[in-house]
């Protein structure tokens, strides 16, 4: 037997093209230096994927990742992260789910799946412990999510198997495709659904049947009911977020005034989001909790629909993002249709944001005039039409007419229309993120440094901006001003890392993070320290690891996931906010008139910069820094080969381009 | 020999947190199996949450999911009456819990085939027949419940006998 604690201490690898499967041991030195889930599937990517490579080729390397506390008793444990190079933006592509596929992947006895090469048909792979099998998944090609795991489920007579797999999207070849799990979850962002299409791979089915050991049973148990009892007890997890879930965001980010509408030109006023907020979602279609594996913060929940022309659609989560983004974004507070979009995309396997992102900046171009009645065959598009919207939705998933060019993705789609739409379109390194929350620096700054483009789990401010947190850690509570640049430099890399090392652990950061400091596991809530962290980490595994320690291996992925990109060619300019962030002031609200400066943006990316010891000029991590994190055959690399040609996107599919 | 009327079982509440606010995290699974077995090993959990998802969703259930948790039925249990071994399956003389002495058991499996809410389980790997044993009173998946579905619930039964 393996002694492995924390870590289940075997690593699985499939190469599709040869139809080969080989189970190799985990090395301390990957699960000492890259903790697990996000942390060893770069160090994957960055040792096995070429610059340069087609995403979707059988070149690209899919890993499935899950870290040492997935499958223990600390709660909020279950996240999985799945990598490759993403085929929608061309960079780094790492997705980040919950539900029971991590857990389960765990008790199988695997940390890491790495699938390589492609299929010659249709298959899927199933793992039973340690009986490892490629099947044939040709009866289920062609068919979406819910009906795949309802065919798969029977075929392997297990209730109990876990399954992650893509829809009709992913099989041809969306951009905007994601990895579906328990038939509801999506590991969402950067097409990870895409990759597994390319590579015939219709499904991962899992059953596990052992336990997850750990070092210091008695110990770990004591800090995980601590860290429970903390959740349990916290007023604003269990009655406001594991009450309403996400939905509540609208009603808050409203609040802020940077709830964006119509695209990115207009907000969206408190008084005018009842249609859509938390409190009308919980009161019209809310039908139950839902948790993932022991979630004591339970943020998702069932819905049905009882009237109007979407009765009877009965379905899942519904998260804010998906409000935001296929509703107030695209012009719609119809809730019930929004809901019936959201149960489309669950089914054919696409990211509701990436899918709100690019209709929506559609409808915005079409206004324009620059999308025309000649690219959308036909079809007038307006603000609000759901109609259309779901219309839509089923050419994008088949990509047929317009569909086509929108399966692209937004920041594709603008790059095919030409530089105006490009202008147009707001994107950080190709994924959306609304042009508003740039000109709050603290948000802004993070979404434009996330390693994996525009996006605001990579790094939560929200907590980090409460004046009592600023004064702990750094004595100032001027540095919690959103609208000042002071500070932003260092609190952003410090978000950051909270947000790696959730990624690394295993460790949900919805439920936790986006309200209350990253990621503590038990001591107090305000530990900006971490040492409870770190303390759960040495119960679970047995390793004695340090706060600094913890920190050190965030940094470490931090700083190889950038290497990756830059090995992409991203460079200092590609950390810059979208031209919309400088030239249309917030409309409306609270906020009118405020507006972002690119000089407050050069001092912000200075400050960072000089914070990550990356070149000030290029932003490449320098070759001290990457020494001191171990990384030397990085900085040796680098040297070696910068520059490189400079990004733009992924390789467009040739019929459209 | 004692006579009690009062049965101890963990229950979906009724009520203020009913059986459908389970929100099926599978928490009580993970602590039960911890609890018992010093790892989280769903497998040997002693109560079962099931979904019923992909039903609930076409329409043919109305249930989300579905609980097996052992009902330490009062009387002669289900359990009890097909038990082939004398005093195998007894009764706790405090809390009226049903449980299984391993010293007796021939793991016939009689008792896994009999429960009415297939909440008896056979563990492979230490040939043992597992069930919910209340954790001495203090049942652990309550107090681990954060929706407090789960409760501790005294009810009455007919008076019972104990060795």
């Amino acid at each position: 037997m393996s002694e492995w604690c924390g870590w289940a201490g075997k690593i699985l690898r499939i190469d599709l093209t040869k139809e080969k499967i080989v189970e190799t041991s985990l090395t301390k030195e990957l699960a000492y230096n890259f903790l697990g889930g996000r942390g060893f599937n770069i160090k994957t990517l960055w040792d096995e994927i070429r610059p340069g490579i087609d995403p979707l080729s059988p070149e690209n390397v899919l890993c499935f990742g899950v870290g040492p506390l997935v499958g223990t008793i600390v709660s909020l444990c279950c996240r999985f992260n799945v990598s490759a190079k993403s085929p929608e933006t061309g960079i780094l592509g790492d997705s980040n789910s919950g539900g029971f596929w991590g857990p389960e992947l765990k008790f199988a006895g695997y940390d890491q799946v790495v699938i390589t090469g492609k299929a010659s048909k249709p298959t899927y792979l199933y793992i039973n412990d340690d009986q490892i099998e490629l099947r044939d998944a040709s009866h289920v090609w062609g068919k979406n999510v819910p009906e795949t795991e309802k065919i798969i489920l029977k075929e392997v007579g297990d209730k109990n198997a876990k399954i992650a797999s893509i829809g009709v999207a992913g099989e041809n070849l969306v951009r905007i495709a994601c990895v579906m799990v328990d038939i509801f979850r999506a590991a969402a962002w950067t097409g990870m659904g895409d990759v597994m299409g390319s590579k015939n791979l219709k499904a991962l089915v899992v059953r596990g049947t052992n336990g997850v050991k750990v070092a210091m049973t008695k110990k770990l148990e004591e800090l995980a009911r601590l860290d429970r009892d903390r959740l349990m007890k916290n007023e604003f997890i269990q009655n406001q977020i594991g009450h309403l879930g996400t939905p509540l965001i609208s009603d808050m980010t409203s609040e802020q005034g940077l709830l964006s509408w119509k695209g990115d030109t207009d907000v969206l006023l408190p008084e005018e989001i009842k249609s859509i907020s938390g409190e009308t979602y919980f009161k019209n279609y809310y039908v139950q909790l839902k948790g993932c594996f022991n979630c004591p913060v339970h943020c998702a929940r069932y819905f049905e629909i009882k009237d109007g022309p979407f009765a009877g659609v009965r379905g899942s989560t519904g998260e804010f993002e998906t409000i935001w983004l296929c509703g107030a974004h695209c012009g719609n507070l119809n809730l019930p249709s929004i809901l019936k979009i959201n149960n489309l995309c669950n089914e054919y396997g696409m990211n509701t944001i990436s899918v709100g992102a690019a209709i929506s900046l559609a409808i915005e171009l079409y206004q324009a005039g620059i999308v025309t009645k000649k690219e959308t065959k036909g079809t007038e598009l307006e603000w609000g039409d759901y109609g259309t919207i779901i219309e839509l939705i089923h050419k994008i998933a088949h990509r047929e007419d317009f569909g086509n060019m929108l399966a692209e993705g937004h920041y594709n789609m603008a790059r095919i229309l030409g530089k105006e739409a490009e202008r147009l379109c707001v994107h950080v390194k190709g994924l959306h993120r609304s042009s508003f929350w740039f000109m709050n620096y603290a948000w802004g700054l993070s979404l434009a440094t996330s390693t994996r483009g525009a996006d605001h789990l990579r790094g939560s401010m929200d907590t980090l901006m409460r004046p009592d947190i600023c004064q702990k850690k750094w004595r100032s509570t001027d540095i919690a001003d959103p609208f000042r640049t002071i500070g932003k430099g260092f609190m952003v890399p410090w978000g950051q890392q909270e947000f790696t090392l959730a990624d690394c652990l295993g460790r949900c950061k919805c439920g936790v993070n986006m309200w209350e400091i990253a990621c503590p596991m038990a001591g107090d809530a305000e530990d900006v320290v971490g040492e409870g962290r770190a303390a759960t980490v040495s119960a679970a595994t047995g390793l004695v690891m340090t706060p600094r320690d913890l920190e050190m291996v965030a940094e470490r992925v931090y700083n190889l996931e950038r290497a990756f990109i830059v090995r992409e060619g991203i460079t200092r300019k590609h950390d810059m906010p979208p031209w919309k962030t400088f030239n249309v002031p917030i409309p409306r609200g609270q906020l009118k008139g405020t507006i972002a400066t690119e000089d407050a943006y050069d001092e912000m990316l200075d400050e960072y910069y000089k914070h990550m010891s990356w070149d000030l000029k290029t932003g490449i991590p320098t070759r001290s820094k990457l020494e001191d994190l171990e990384l030397k055959y990085v900085a040796d690399e680098l040297e070696k080969n910068a520059p490189y040609p400079e990004w733009l996107g992924p390789p467009l599919h040739s019929e459209i381009a | 020999v004692s006579t009690r009327s009062v049965i101890s079982v963990v229950r979906g509440r009724t009520g203020a947190g009913k059986e459908t606010d389970c929100m099926r995290c599978m928490g009580c699974e993970a602590i039960c199996s911890f609890t018992k077995e010093g790892e989280v090993n769903l497998g040997l959990s002693r109560i079962k949450i099931e979904p019923n998802e992909l039903e609930w969703m076409e329409g043919k259930s109305s249930k989300i999911v579905t609980h097996r948790i052992c009902h330490q039925c009062p009387g002669v249990s289900p359990c009890m009456k097909v038990c082939p071994v004398p005093y195998a399956i007894i009764r706790h003389s405090e809390l009226g819990t049903v449980l299984i002495d391993d010293s007796k058991c021939t793991r016939c499996q009689l008792c896994i085939k009999a429960c009415p809410f297939k909440a008896i389980w056979y563990d492979k790997r230490r040939d043992e027949v597992i069930k919910c044993d209340l954790c001495g009173g203090d049942p652990q998946c309550v107090k681990w419940c954060s929706v407090n579905v789960l409760h501790l619930e005294k009810i009455r039964s007919e008076p019972y006998f104990n060795e």
